[in-house]
């Protein structure tokens, strides 16, 4: 049985206008198909055409074009694409470290403003019953040291 | 060298040199075409890639990209445009995590089956449609079975998935009434133009347009139902 709009009430309801215009977006977008204007069914047409027809040129162009793009990717740059110059880098720093202590320590050495031999002060055995020698002689020690460095030697 | 010299020439007088070297590299190519040798292959290329060989992983992407999109993503998405950038997603994911990936026999691509399927699902739930079409999605994450063995050509790993996706089309197909079922097959399937399919269903053109919209949601639906 068919209605005046030569509709078939075996093919189920009579469709809505609402119903009609979906149907005719899809016509439309199964031949010229856009993103922002594709629907649920839209799609469901479009997997069953990728299914069945799968275009084999043009997959291979997107596929292509898709390897290209992520090649250039900032990702694709991994850490050890830069381990080389962080080796290079972290190399240049030991060496760097060891040179600074060696010199370092020549400097200090060189700078040194303290007398760094001990006083035979320090090392004489104590002789019995001399208990003030040592540092009598301590004493001495020190002053010949001032006198070596203000008068010069003349002790 | 006279034309003469060139007839007495000695490499053309002896017998041998087209037969062994015909028999010499069918040897080689079935060689180099054997599963085992295209595997150990696959596997070198994925180590060196893995390794930070960038020549190597281009030739990883290069493998597995065209499969990727025409057999597993644009038939789950059908929109090439969302297709593409989750082809994209995809590799790019997998580039920055394929040093996790440890090498199994069936190879890298269905590794880089199961991101796409994931990302796949991703877009699914951020377009906010979750349906039973989901569901569907997930029960391929699960139930993803390597077909072919590693270094499986490009062709025979496409054919494999076609396979798997028209068996399951056909299936949903299957539970449509015969009139939804011979509106979407002549129209996407044959390809068909409106007007012709309209003429075979004794409709009008507009009535087919209905037709086809109404037999597209009912499969929609179908196609979720495990």
């Amino acid at each position: 049985m068919t209605t005046s709009n030569g509709w078939n009430h075996e093919d189920g309801p009579e469709p809505t206008e609402e119903e009609i215009l979906a149907a005719q977006t899809l016509a439309s977008s199964l031949d010229h198909p856009q993103k922002n204007t594709l629907t649920d069914t839209t799609e469901m047409a479009l997997r069953v055409r990728a299914i069945h027809h799968p275009s084999s040129e043009q997959d291979r162009e997107i596929a292509r074009r898709a390897v290209a793009i992520v090649m250039a990717h900032p990702s694709n740059k991994r850490w050890w694409h830069n381990a080389p110059y962080l080796r290079i880098t972290a190399a240049a720093a030991v060496v760097a470290m060891i040179a600074g202590a060696l010199a370092g320590s020549r400097i200090l050495r060189d700078n040194k403003s303290h007398i760094t031999t001990s006083p035979l002060i320090w090392n004489a055995a104590v002789e019995p019953g001399a208990a003030s020698a040592p540092a009598t002689r301590m004493y001495d020690h020190g002053l010949r040291d001032y006198r070596a460095t203000l008068l010069g030697d003349a002790r | 060298m006279t034309a003469q010299a060139l007839d007495t020439w000695p490499v053309f007088e002896l017998p041998l040199p087209t037969g062994v070297l015909t028999g010499l590299w069918s040897a080689l190519r079935a060689e180099m075409d054997s599963p085992e040798t295209a595997m150990t292959e696959e596997r070198e290329l994925v180590e060196a890639a893995q390794r930070g060989d960038r020549r190597a992983l281009e030739r990883v992407l290069e493998r597995v990209s065209k499969p990727l999109y025409s057999s597993v993503i644009l038939p789950r998405i059908g929109n090439a445009v969302d297709a593409e950038d989750i082809l994209r997603d995809t590799l790019v994911r997998g580039m920055e995590r394929l040093d996790t990936y440890r090498w199994t026999g069936s190879g890298v691509f269905p590794w880089f089956r199961q991101i796409a399927v994931n990302l796949v699902i991703d877009h699914v739930r951020r377009k906010q449609r979750r349906t039973r079409l989901e569901d569907r999605y997930e029960e391929h994450l699960s139930s993803v079975a390597p077909l072919h063995h590693a270094g499986a050509d490009e062709n025979v790993i496409e054919a494999q998935e076609s396979q798997g996706n028209r068996q399951e089309l056909d299936a949903a197909m299957g539970t449509l009434n015969e009139r939804y079922r011979r509106a979407i097959t002549m129209r996407l399937v044959e390809e068909l133009s409106r007007e012709e399919c309209a003429a075979a269903l004794g409709v009008t053109t507009g009535n087919f347009d209905v037709i086809l919209h109404r037999a597209l949601a009912a499969l929609r639906k179908a196609y979720g139902t495990p």
